[in-house]
């Protein structure tokens, strides 16, 4: 009998990457595309979870990128503090995270985690009636990369990357998945 | 093409008699109703009857975006809709111009999920880029093409006019009926020939696939369209008069 040769052998998801690339900014992505990976819907729950512990307790602006146009966020966001458009932008605050605005942005707003958007969560900010997504000053600024390949975090203050990492780490750990931490261009 | 008429082209003796004049109107004939096919395919829609549109607006390093009206999440009992293929560039991690296709949907399908990160030249990525241009310029070449052949049509009637002794008899019916029966069968053979290249492309490989099949289905289809258009338009025409 022929023996079925497998052409795309996809992987069980283990572990993710904290990539450093400055000491004010790191990258937190899969090693691999998203449908590398046979369990790929435990991305969603894990970055839920990142979001959360990285955000909890803490008030923040949400910035969605080039979303003017989508109606259904005022809809599904208009119990937070504020909703409100700048340009092409539309800007959400919130007193704390919560686990709705995050299911509904992971689940709800694939596309914004794919191709559209960026959005960008940024913490511990001052009242900012500019509201520029490039020149607003923030604590941390949390930022989707393309392609559902996880996040972008920057840091005002390099001190806070312990605080950040032992944050992370313990998500993974709950997971049963390693962080591999990774300085620039240390494959 | 009839023996003798092959004898006089082969050696030279080339003398135009009936049947190597019907040979090359014949021949004419069926260029032009390529022209026609073709040029209504270029105006035709690879995505014609499917849930299938490219995105009006990108952003950031995409270039190209294909979207599926009838997948994704279903909110407030409406597909959002999803992305199936795009072609990016550099981004984030990403050093490279490459392919993307959704991760969540046609898990089982192994050339589309190959198709996911995959390297590509340059100049893949700026047909990706370019598409709305290419298509635009198509569509406005397609139509310059295609008032030729209207033209051409044109002509073919009048001289059929003339052999029917400057009135409208048999020959001025025919053609009419011909040349009517060819633009039917090239617009609604693009159409057709577009959405069942589509089906299969999109069995094939969706998206990628879904756009090279309605292409090509959209070309053979307004090829044949009008050919066929033309003899069945004629046909009856003939039928017609013959009752």
């Amino acid at each position: 009998m022929l023996k079925k040769r497998k052409k795309f052998p996809k992987e069980r998801l283990t572990g993710a990457v904290l990539e450093r690339v400055t000491d004010h900014q790191y990258f937190f992505t899969l090693e691999h595309s998203l449908n590398h990976y046979e369990n790929y819907d435990w991305w969603k729950y894990l970055l839920k979870d990142i979001l959360f512990v990285l955000l909890y307790e803490t008030e923040f602006y949400l910035c969605i990128e080039n979303s003017v146009d989508d109606k259904s966020l005022w809809k599904d966001f208009k119990g937070y503090e504020s909703v409100d458009t700048v340009g092409d932008n539309v800007w959400i605050k919130c007193k704390n995270v919560d686990s709705y605005i995050l299911i509904t942005l992971l689940e709800d707003y694939e596309n914004l985690w794919e191709y559209e958007g960026p959005l960008h969560f940024f913490a511990g900010i001052q009242d900012d009636k500019e509201k520029n997504p490039d020149t607003m000053e923030y604590q941390m600024k949390l930022s989707s990369l393309r392609d559902s390949m996880g996040i972008e975090i920057k840091v005002a203050e390099k001190e806070m990357k312990e605080d950040i990492i032992k944050k992370i780490k313990k998500v993974m750990d709950s997971y049963r998945l390693t962080l591999d931490f990774k300085e620039e261009g240390n494959e | 093409m009839a023996i003798s008429s092959y004898y006089r082209c082969t050696y030279g003796n080339y003398s135009e008699t009936e049947s190597t004049v019907k040979y090359n109107e014949q021949n004419n004939s069926n260029g032009k109703e390529m022209i026609k096919g073709v040029s209504t395919a270029v105006q035709t829609n690879p995505y014609s009857g499917t849930s299938f549109k490219v995105a009006s607006k990108t952003s950031g390093a995409n270039v190209f975006n294909l979207l599926d009206s009838t997948a994704g999440k279903v909110k407030d009992g409406v597909a959002r809709g999803a992305s199936v293929f795009r072609v990016d560039g550099p981004h984030g991690k990403v050093t490279y111009n490459h392919f993307n296709t959704n991760s969540s949907l046609y898990p089982n399908n192994k050339i589309y999920q190959a198709l996911n990160h995959k390297k590509i030249s340059s100049v893949t990525y700026n047909i990706g880029k370019n598409a709305g241009k290419i298509t635009k310029t198509l569509k406005v070449g397609g139509r310059a093409v295609a008032v030729a052949a209207a033209i051409m049509d044109g002509k073919e009637i009048y001289d059929a006019y003339k052999k029917d002794g400057n009135k409208v008899g048999e020959n001025t019916i025919t053609t009419t009926s011909g040349v009517a029966g060819s633009w039917v069968g090239a617009i609604g053979g693009a159409k057709a020939g577009a959405t069942g290249g589509a089906a299969i492309g999109t069995m094939i490989c969706p998206g990628l696939g879904t756009t090279i099949g309605g292409i090509i289905g959209g070309f053979i289809g307004g090829i044949v369209g009008a050919i066929g258009g033309k003899t069945v338009g004629e046909g009856i025409a003939k039928e017609v008069m013959n009752r």
